[in-house]
């Protein structure tokens, strides 16, 4: 073997032998409400955060509504129960009362859990060429290189900044394509998010970088609500990119996110996730469930809203990224590697709503199964009366890998126009003994081989990310797969 | 008979969301009793011609009349009073019919034997048809069954349970074909069970009724078993026709075949729901689901759901659904050659269905529902197979 392939294979080995790198603690002073859900704590969460009173009284509004559901049961995953009064809601580092004005102020040992996650936060680290908003616990403690996208007209700026500095932005788009009485976790979101990014990119602006949000729950005992609210205006593009870690404990802790997309008439958004919340360990204890609401609105004609997402951590995955085509030729897609490991569950999928005339998606759907882990693909398409010329494609692939793991798949398919064309093909199957025998015998051992074609089942929705979580991507399922062979 | 109250599933019910059942709420679900000797001529008239090779038994109204029906020795009728209902939403039309069946049919055919029968179940009203199907080992059976209206503008009700247990290398061929009046609800549930290395041919046919539903339950309970599932589903006017079927593979080396196909037009609407689940033990099952469906109405729809349910990674499962119109390549390969638009698109159509319809067991059966389907897929009756 040559020298070379030495070093990589040693680089591979590297890798799988990792296991889960984000696992550590922070130990910073916090601020947090006690463990409860009432009225008081969603005006107390409201007054730390100084808001207006339209937002005070929709998240009021929310809270009354979310009282009446109930969790949802649908999905093919089992829930421990969750005791909602002890969680709780607001959580945040100790900072100067009025918060950092630079990243000098930053507490340094904020600062170096980025660098330990790997998240530039220095903007000295320009090569990276990706503005950073960095969210802990249930506050954004870091936004780079604002001062270069304002120049664009980019705001780009956590939820709680916007709040006080784009009010009339927030009142107008806010719940506007995720309601508050959309779902339980939706709702309950609606009443106690802390923070998040809230994204507006103006008339005919390409933004300069791409854009990142890093969240990280960091303090027991919580939960982490935030919400992102992008918003393309008329021939914009914004590429965004989410990632997202917790720390390694016995106990699961509640991850409910909203995040709203809305692009105007010819504007195109991209938002990729890889999501790395802890998983738990081999035995299922622990891990972050992860109950996310995803949608975005095509509204003005060509408009173009493209999810990617690979998900490999969290112990339980509930989330649909989706895609309401209103605008006459707009465009949805969705591409989505997802895997469940150990006892992982993961149910997720995406909806693409066909309004609009000669509206278009694309549904990708990766899915591997290892371990005793379940995953499932849930999708809906549907064409309403006033989507003529409509079409979709869904390809949707399941990859097992051991006994006792499972993959289901759960697509719904309503057209109710006579010109649309849907097309949904899906496979299921174990690691190809062809495959598997043909890297064997070039001396290649058996878990390498495992991840090359793997890698290869994921490559089609891999070439959808940005390069660095491309790389990123390839590396975090080498790491989740490990143990599954043999 | 048992007073409880009637629960029939709603819309909410996760597999009942594409089912039609607006029109149940105000159904007589009370059978209609047995018919007077006087009636019986004219309800022969009515029966389509018999099928040579087959033997016949006529139920009206769930009521067996041996008058009209062949003498077999390998059928029983016999009377169940409270039969055990079983829990869950898909389980409420199967109650009901337990609740008012007028008589069970049980079909024993004994190990190595071969039985081809026609069962007609007639509705004049409403009525609940239950048969109980047995296959000693090694045994044969080719049975159509068929539901008709005694008249064809008649409000009819038919809830037909149909259990079949299948024994080890035993054939059952089943054929399926409704031919309700334009106001008529047809419902049915089967439930059936699949020993080693049994195997299982349903062909099916949909069309006629104003709101159709069949639910079907399949297990593979023997290894190596087999099934195919046929069904063509034609729906016009405000016909909306949904179908059910779960498909639960519980041994190793099952194998399963689906193939759906489904016409829609005018303000119709098809509905398919395949699920296929494969569970730990099902160690190198093979699925295979390919549902079509064709939109030729404008204010037609089609809803298909082909799902998976895996437990085991020693297994190949693939599906395709496809929901468009017709192929405009194809409409002006034929139109080129001075076909006629109405002809044209008739062809097409025919071809679509083709893939089950070849697959009814007789020939003249086949000319039967080729001329039911005339007014649907004009110059069905006249048109070669394949």
């Amino acid at each position: 073997m040559s020298q070379n392939a030495e070093i990589q294979n040693a680089e591979i080995h590297d890798v799988i032998g990792r296991g889960y790198q984000h696992g550590f603690v922070t130990d910073i002073e916090s601020e947090s409400l006690p463990p409860g859900l009432d009225e008081d704590v969603v005006r107390a969460i409201s007054r730390i955060k100084r808001e207006p009173a339209f937002l005070t009284e929709w998240r009021l509004r929310a809270f009354r509504h979310w009282k009446t559901l109930s969790e949802p049961v649908w999905a093919h995953v089992h829930v421990n129960p969750i005791d909602y009064q002890d969680i709780s809601y607001y959580s945040a580092p100790k900072t100067k009362k009025d918060g950092p004005k630079s990243l000098e102020e930053v507490d340094p040992k904020l600062l170096e859990t980025y660098e330990k996650l790997g998240v530039p936060l220095h903007e000295r680290a320009r090569l990276a060429g990706v503005a950073v908003d960095a969210v802990f616990d249930s506050v954004s403690v870091a936004t780079t290189f604002k001062d270069r996208l304002e120049k664009a007209g980019v705001i780009f700026c956590p939820f709680s900044d916007a709040v006080q500095r784009h009010p009339e932005l927030l009142e107008q788009h806010l719940g506007s394509v995720v309601p508050y009485t959309d779902n339980f976790y939706a709702c309950l979101n609606s009443a106690v998010f802390s923070d998040g990014s809230f994204v507006y990119i103006p008339k005919g602006v390409r933004c300069p970088m791409e854009l990142s949000t890093y969240f990280r729950i960091n303090a027991a005992k919580t939960g982490q609500f935030e919400r992102t609210l992008i918003v393309a205006d008329e021939g914009s593009h914004v590429s965004y990119l989410e990632g997202c870690t917790a720390p390694m404990r016995d106990e699961n802790q509640l991850h409910a996110a909203v995040v709203e997309l809305i692009a105007m008439a010819d504007a195109q958004i991209k938002y990729s996730t890889v999501q790395n919340w802890y998983p738990g360990d081999e035995n299922g204890v622990g891990g972050i469930y992860n109950f996310v609401t995803k949608r975005g609105e095509c509204r003005g004609r060509n408009s173009r809203i493209s999810w990617t997402q690979v998900e490999t951590g969290s112990a339980i995955t509930w989330k649909y990224p989706s895609c309401v085509l209103r605008g006459d030729n707009s465009v949805g897609e969705f591409y989505s590697v997802a895997l469940a490991n150990h006892r992982q569950q993961a149910d997720t999928g995406t909806k693409m709503i066909h309004i609009g005339a000669n509206t278009r998606s694309t549904i990708v759907s990766k899915g591997i199964s290892a371990g005793r882990g379940q995953n499932t693909y849930r999708g809906l398409v549907k064409i309403l009366p006033t989507a003529t010329g409509a079409r979709n494609f869904t390809q949707c692939d399941s990859l097992l890998m051991g006994a006792g793991c499972g993959a289901h798949t759960f697509p719904y398919v309503e057209v109710k126009n006579p010109s649309a064309t849907v097309e949904h093909e899906a496979s299921t199957s174990r690691i190809s003994e062809d495959q598997l025998f043909y890297c064997l015998q070039r001396g290649i051992s058996e878990e390498d081989a495992v991840n090359m074609i793997v890698n290869g089942f994921c490559k089609s929705v891999f070439k959808e990310l940005p390069m660095e979580f491309a790389v990123e991507a390839q590396n975090l399922l080498a790491v989740s797969l490990e143990g599954s062979v043999g | 008979m048992s007073a409880m109250p009637i629960v029939l599933p709603s819309n909410r019910d996760e597999n009942w969301r594409y089912a039609n059942l607006r029109g149940l709420a105000r159904a007589r679900f009370e059978p209609a009793p047995a018919p007077e000797a006087t009636q019986l001529g004219d309800i022969a008239g009515r029966l389509p011609a018999a099928l040579p090779g087959y033997a016949r038994l006529v139920l009206v109204d769930g009521h067996h009349v041996a008058a009209l029906s062949t003498a077999l020795p390998d059928v029983n009728i016999t009377h169940d009073v409270d039969a055990q209902e079983k829990s869950g939403a898909d389980q409420r039309f199967a109650n009901l019919n337990r609740r008012f069946r007028q008589g069970t049919c049980r079909i024993a055919v004994p190990a190595q034997a071969a039985l081809a029968l026609e069962v007609l179940c007639v509705a004049t009203a409403s009525s609940h048809p239950a048969l109980d199907i047995t296959l000693g080992d090694g045994a044969k059976l080719q049975l159509i069954e068929r539901q008709l209206s005694a008249r064809g503008d008649d409000s009819t009700l038919v809830n037909l349970h149909l259990a079949a247990r299948v024994g080890e290398h035993a054939q059952f061929e089943l054929a399926r074909i409704g031919h309700h009046g334009a106001k008529a609800q047809a419902l049915d549930t089967l439930e059936l069970q699949l020993d080693v290395g049994a195997s299982m041919k349903l062909v099916q046919v949909i069309e006629g009724a104003l709101a159709s539903r069949s639910t079907a339950f399949v297990e593979h309970v023997g290894r190596e078993a087999s099934l195919e599932w046929y069904v063509a589903a034609l729906g016009e006017g405000t016909q909306h026709h949904d179908a059910f079927v779960h498909v639960t593979h519980a041994a190793p080396g099952a194998r399963t075949l689906q193939c759906f196909r489904g016409i829609a037009t005018g303000r119709s609407r098809v509905a398919f729901n395949g699920h296929m689940r494969v569970e730990a033990a099902a160690l190198g099952t093979q699925t295979d689901q390919s549902l079509k469906c064709l939109l030729a109405g404008a204010e037609a729809e089609a809803d298909v759901r082909p799902q998976l349910e895996i437990y085991t990674d020693a297994v190949k499962a693939s599906h395709g659904a496809t929901v468009g119109k017709l192929d405009a390549d194809m409409l002006f390969y034929l139109l080129s050659r001075s076909i006629p638009p109405a002809t044209a698109e008739s062809l097409l159509k025919w071809a679509f269905v083709s893939d089950v319809l070849a697959k009814l067991p007789s020939p003249e059966l086949r000319s039967q529902v080729a001329a039911a389907l005339e007014r649907q897929l004009p110059g069905a009756a006249t048109r070669a197979w394949s």
